[in-house]
């Protein structure tokens, strides 16, 4: 086996597969999807040449595609805030028991192996108003009944209210990630630093976050991108609406080619979306690395 | 050994390689003779092969109607082996139509589907890709067995028919006979009386009228109500094309009502979050006072569904009439449902002698289960049916030929999709009425010259 893995050719060999359907699943839709973005096509008539209608129109004036926009950064910033900082903080309580710590483990990551349609119906009861969903029913319970909402009909609150189930739901996951970066510290250098006086916070700040800092890198990037491309929740439980509120960008591009029929214009925020991943990723490394310094 | 060594690597990625290629092949295969229904047998000598054809549902695939199809088919499949109905729902309209158009935009229609005359199925139709039904039942000697309603709500404005109908219901304002009567509240008459009704519900802790506003299409009916009343279809006809604006009367009318009804809290509150079931539940729990829903509903609100409070508690009244409306009292939202449409493509001898079968079965098999059947079929009372179900058949009998078209059939796509998205802001209170006009106008200058010209 080793003397197959050190054949250069042997490996590229067996990389090809994997290549291969990753161009034709990733890659080539994605060009694809450019292509499109230059058409005019509703799926049934034919396709009209308009160059760069659609961008103009993108960037121009549809409204709906910021206000889509915008609701995306919120939702980032919500989602990114739950799984990676809520993820890193259980990591920590779990490092510092030794308890059950294999049953909490299991009980936060429960959730990610839920399906999207399951929590999306779950959480639409939590929230519900009428009937009185659980949400609703502790705060009346707690006396704070002048705070129970229909939470996913509240002009202001509906966004919040359909990002928290995503975040939720992957608090778990990025908990394992990060509990395992934190694990595989040394315990030497621990013991070294609380030898000399470092407090626990300081052990925490100066030792260990520059320590997994990589693994806390790639975390962020997976959490703002999976976020950027927020999709199955938002969509099952309020469509986007009322109105508008928690339309994301790729809630109105789906709704764009297959509602509205109108595939080359969703096909140009597909690819809106694809740079904007790769611009928000490239930002986080900057991000990351400048802190370095 | 190092040469071995290659040739084995070579080997191996040889086998993975084929095994990859030959699974997509192999798969996409099948996936077209079954879809297609295009096997034909390969010689006389052998069995006839077994073609599949594939209804792709919209209504769900428990539904009676959906249910009623499949045990003809089967019982069809039993004389003719080599035909087999395979069905395939998905949840909710929305993702039901989505599906359906990427499967028609990567060329693999279905059989047979549900879909509404609307400016998508025109364009199919312009294409050839779907069977002219009024020739078909011409053909079959169907036409006339069909109530002349259920058959002109397929069609489109020149009268061409491209769907089957299957379903036929008139829609109605169920309400709750005891929350009435402790009121001293009657059934409203007109849009004045409806709206007092709905307040002094509310002035008294009761929340009026239950919506699946999560659907879109219910909340939609509210907005074409005063409309339909004031102008006929003509307003709907006029609109989508934008020869009329919603800042027009009777425009205006019908914003204004869902607005007043969505701000005052007379719909129940998150109604935009509330799907269907849950709508209807909350008033079968007794929560609301009205529900407005079609007559496909009638067997839910019959005493052996209904708590013990309910039972002989549920009674419907029409929609309400306004000063100077043009239609009659007895004219209101009348459908035969989404029709189904076939495929040009695969619609050959066999499928064409099944639709001979299903039309001869099918009114007697659907009525027993307590719909309406678009046929020119009743029950009698000898047959023990529910007594709401006998009320509505009567109710059915005493219709006009006059029937209000829902909007979202037809609108073109893209307004339609607006439309349904900013109602439910215009009725939370996000839009004025103004506001939303002037939306609504815009998209239709907008989207409506790529379908009507």
């Amino acid at each position: 086996m080793d003397k197959i893995l050190r054949n250069r050719k042997a490996v590229l060999v067996f990389l090809l597969p994997a290549l291969l359907v990753y161009v034709f699943t990733v890659l080539a839709p994605i060009l694809w999807s450019m292509y499109f973005s230059f058409f005019s096509w509703d799926g049934v008539s034919d396709m009209v040449y308009i160059g760069l209608d659609n961008y103009t129109k993108m960037f121009g004036g549809d409204k709906t595609f910021w206000k889509a926009f915008s609701n995306n950064l919120i939702y980032v910033f919500i989602i990114v805030a739950m799984q990676v900082f809520l993820g890193l903080l259980v990591a920590i309580l779990l490092t510092s028991i030794t308890k059950g710590r294999e049953l909490f483990k299991t009980l936060y990551f429960a959730p990610a192996i839920i399906t999207s349609v399951a929590i999306a119906q779950l959480f639409t009861s939590v929230y519900s108003f009428e009937p009185v969903g659980m949400l609703n029913f502790i705060l009346q319970q707690l006396g704070l009944g002048a705070w129970s909402k229909p939470w996913l009909s509240d002009l202001k609150w509906a966004l919040g209210a359909v990002s928290v189930p995503e975040g939720w739901r992957y608090i778990g996951l990025y908990m394992i990630i990060l509990y395992t970066a934190l694990l595989s510290i040394p315990s030497d250098i621990e013991e070294a630093a609380r030898i000399d006086g470092a407090s626990s916070w300081d052990l925490f700040w100066s030792i260990k976050m520059p320590l997994i800092k990589p693994v806390l890198t790639v975390s962020i990037i997976m959490a703002t991108t999976g976020a950027l491309k927020g999709f199955d929740i938002p969509y099952l439980m309020t469509n986007g609406g009322p109105g508008r509120v928690t339309e994301l960008l790729p809630t109105y591009m789906y709704k764009t080619a297959f509602s509205s029929l109108d595939f080359g214009y969703g096909s140009a925020m597909a690819v809106f979306i694809v740079i904007e991943s790769l611009i928000a990723v490239a930002f986080i490394r900057r991000m990351m690395e400048s802190k370095e310094t | 050994m190092k040469a071995y060594g290659k040739w084995l690597i070579l080997a191996l990625s040889l086998v993975v390689l084929t095994a990859l290629v030959s699974a997509c092949g192999g798969g996409s295969n099948t996936g077209s003779t079954a879809e297609n229904g295009s096997g034909a047998p390969e010689n006389a000598g052998q069995k006839a092969e077994k073609k599949t054809y594939k209804w792709f549902v919209a209504r769900g695939v428990d539904s009676p109607p959906a249910v009623t199809v499949k045990e003809i088919a089967d019982e069809f499949s039993k004389t003719h082996p080599e035909f087999e109905l395979v069905l395939e729902g998905t949840g909710d309209r929305p993702s039901y139509l989505q599906k359906l158009r990427t499967l028609i935009a990567s060329n693999e229609m279905p059989a047979m589907f549900d879909t509404d005359p609307d400016a998508y199925a025109s364009k199919l139709i312009e294409k050839g890709k779907l069977v002219d039904t009024k020739k078909l039942l011409q053909d079959l000697g169907k036409y006339d067995a069909f109530r002349p309603v259920a058959l002109q709500y397929q069609q489109f404005a020149d009268g061409s028919m491209y769907t089957l109908p299957i379903e036929y219901g008139i829609e109605v304002f169920w309400y709750n006979i005891k929350m009435f009567k402790d009121l001293g509240l009657q059934p409203p008459k007109t849009f004045d009386e409806f709206l007092k009704v709905a307040e002094t519900f509310k002035q008294n802790g009761i929340t009026p009228i239950a919506v699946d506003g999560k659907d879109k299409w219910p909340v939609l009916r509210y907005l074409a109500f005063e409309p339909f009343r004031m102008t006929g279809n003509d307003f709907i006809e006029n609109v989508k094309q934008g020869k009329a604006s919603f800042k027009d009367p009777a425009g205006m009318a019908g914003i204004n009502l869902v607005h007043e009804l969505g701000t005052n809290g007379y719909f129940q509150q998150g109604f935009s979050s509330t799907d269907y079931t849950a709508a209807r539940d909350l008033f079968l729990a007794g929560k609301t006072g009205i529900y407005y829903m079609g007559s496909w509903e009638t067997m839910n609100f019959s005493n052996d569904k209904l708590s013990a409070d309910m039972k002989d508690n549920i009674g419907f009244f029409r929609l309400p009439m306004m000063e100077g409306a043009k239609t009659a009292e007895n004219d209101y939202f009348i459908n035969s449902g989404i029709g189904v449409a076939f495929n040009q493509e695969t619609f050959d001898d066999t499928m064409k002698e099944f639709v001979k079968f299903l039309l001869e079965k099918y009114p007697e098999a659907y009525t027993k289960k307590g719909q309406f059947s678009p046929f020119n079929y009743s029950l009698d009372q000898a047959q023990g049916m529910p007594e709401v179900f006998y009320k509505i058949q009567d109710e059915i009998a005493k219709s006009g030929s006059v029937f209000a078209v829902p909007w979202d059939t037809r609108l073109d796509p893209a307004t339609n999709e607006l439309l349904g998205n900013e109602l439910n802001a215009l009725a939370l209170g996000a839009h004025t009425p103004d506001d939303f006009a002037d939306l609504m106008d815009q998209a239709i200058k907008e989207n409506a010259p790529k379908y009507f010209k």
